[in-house]
């Protein structure tokens, strides 16, 4: 014995109180009148009861703590994999993602951080912490050049070699700024810096063209 | 007038973000998060793997933003990429089909048979074990059931919103919204019986 199929395929909007007044006095008149139609509706309402007694996922804080150093992470290792397959490794392609990066690591930003009141070994600290909480899968390691090398290899490890340090100072940063109303300071000084973004652009262009000369490329 | 963070749409957020302003990215990104990652953990059912999952999800989201042009909500697009990512991870893994996978691949009817550890006479379930229970339960669900189930129940998104992460119609996703719930009826109507009786 099975419910009414015309009646049965609406119980799932009506236990979630989805249907309007009329439509839902047609299903509960036909469930004063129909056993087998009640017991299915009460037994997809337990249902939907029963599933509301589970807690809602709540991530561990010791993940969510570095979730955006990791996307930051993540994103710099993209486009610099990206700039290795590429066979022309056009600047342009990167100078927006990396101009973003990098505005939030220049190296007056230091000088903010003592202006704040913020000791450098609380930024070490910082750096410290961030550093070793990466976990993610990134190849990147404080490498230099080597010998052997191929010209585009080292073109990749120079950049790996940029991204990975400026991303350390991102997560110095980050972390101050999540803790003290000094850091919400800095947050908005930060923002300041973001007027040199064409600057940085022109730089890194600067200091490819310089390594391209060099390399032998 | 300034608008307070918390108060602008997505929309102004993306908009910030295209023209340079990377809080405005941040601002997205702490808006949804938390969802994201409890979605990525409904899929990956570990938190390391909902973790890489949902950071990977706002890396692209960070790439692809200045040139996305919207034909649905940020919220829509968000999970559709989510989605996709939750699907690669899933088929990057060696899958071990449980017991009761493999019985319902078997078998070919919706009728599913609740597992025999709903016979186990719990008297008190901890939630950490409502939630296995679910988790299991929620497994036993066709690909396309669970999403939808997830989705809606647990991300609450609405039907219309479902059917354009899923690109299918809104009548599909209310059908598989049922049949799930009628799996589930099945699968958990021994706990909750037993709840009742405790
Ligand atoms: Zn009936």
């Amino acid at each position: 014995m099975k419910p009414c199929d015309r009646f049965e395929e609406r119980y799932t909007e009506y236990v979630y109180g989805e249907l309007n007044a009329s439509e839902s006095q047609l299903i509960e008149a036909h469930l004063k009148e129909c056993a087998l139609c009640a017991k299915e509706a009460a037994a997809l309402r337990r249902t939907l009861i029963f599933l509301e007694r589970e807690p809602d996922v709540v991530m561990p804080q010791e993940i969510t703590r570095g979730f955006e150093q990791g996307v930051y992470r993540r994103i710099a290792f993209e486009a610099n994999q990206r700039m290795v397959e590429s066979t022309n490794g056009r600047i342009s392609k990167w100078a927006g993602p990396l101009s973003h990066i990098r505005s939030l690591l220049l190296p007056s930003s230091w000088q903010w951080f003592v202006q704040g009141g913020l000791m450098a070994a609380s930024l070490a600290f910082g750096i410290w912490i961030g550093t070793s909480q990466f976990k993610s899968a990134t190849p990147l390691k404080p490498s230099s050049v080597a010998q052997n090398d191929t010209a585009q290899q080292r073109l990749a490890r120079h950049w790996q070699e940029e991204i990975q340090s400026g991303l350390d100072e991102a997560h110095a940063e980050r972390y101050l700024r999540g803790n003290m109303n000094a850091a919400l300071e800095q947050y908005a000084r930060l923002s300041e810096f973001k007027a040199n973004d064409t600057d940085l652009i022109a730089q890194v262009q600067v200091e490819r063209q310089e390594l391209i000369k060099r390399t032998g490329i | 007038m300034v608008i307070p963070v918390s108060r602008q749409t997505d929309e102004q957020l993306i908009e910030q973000f295209r023209q340079g302003s990377v809080q405005a990215f941040e601002r997205l990104m702490q808006r949804y998060r938390d969802d994201i990652c409890a979605y990525a953990y409904r899929h990956a059912k570990s938190y390391e793997d909902a973790e890489d999952i949902a950071q990977e999800v706002f890396a692209k989201v960070y790439r692809a933003l200045p040139a996305w042009k919207p034909q649905a909500s940020f919220k829509t697009w968000l999970y559709t990429i989510a989605r996709n990512l939750c699907t690669d991870h899933h088929r990057g893994r060696i899958r071990r089909p449980t017991q009761s996978l493999e019985a319902l691949q078997a078998d070919s009817s919706d009728e599913p048979t609740a597992p025999d550890s709903a016979n186990d006479p719990v008297r008190n379930l901890e939630e950490s074990e409502i939630h296995t229970v679910i988790a299991e339960a929620l497994d036993q669900l066709s690909d396309q059931q669970k999403e939808v189930f997830v989705l809606y129940h647990y991300q609450h998104l609405q039907i219309k919103e479902i059917a354009k992460v899923l690109e299918i119609a809104d009548g599909t996703v209310k059908m598989h919204r049922h049949r799930a719930m009628k799996k589930l009826r099945i699968l958990l109507e021994p706990y909750w019986k037993l709840l009742q009786e405790g």
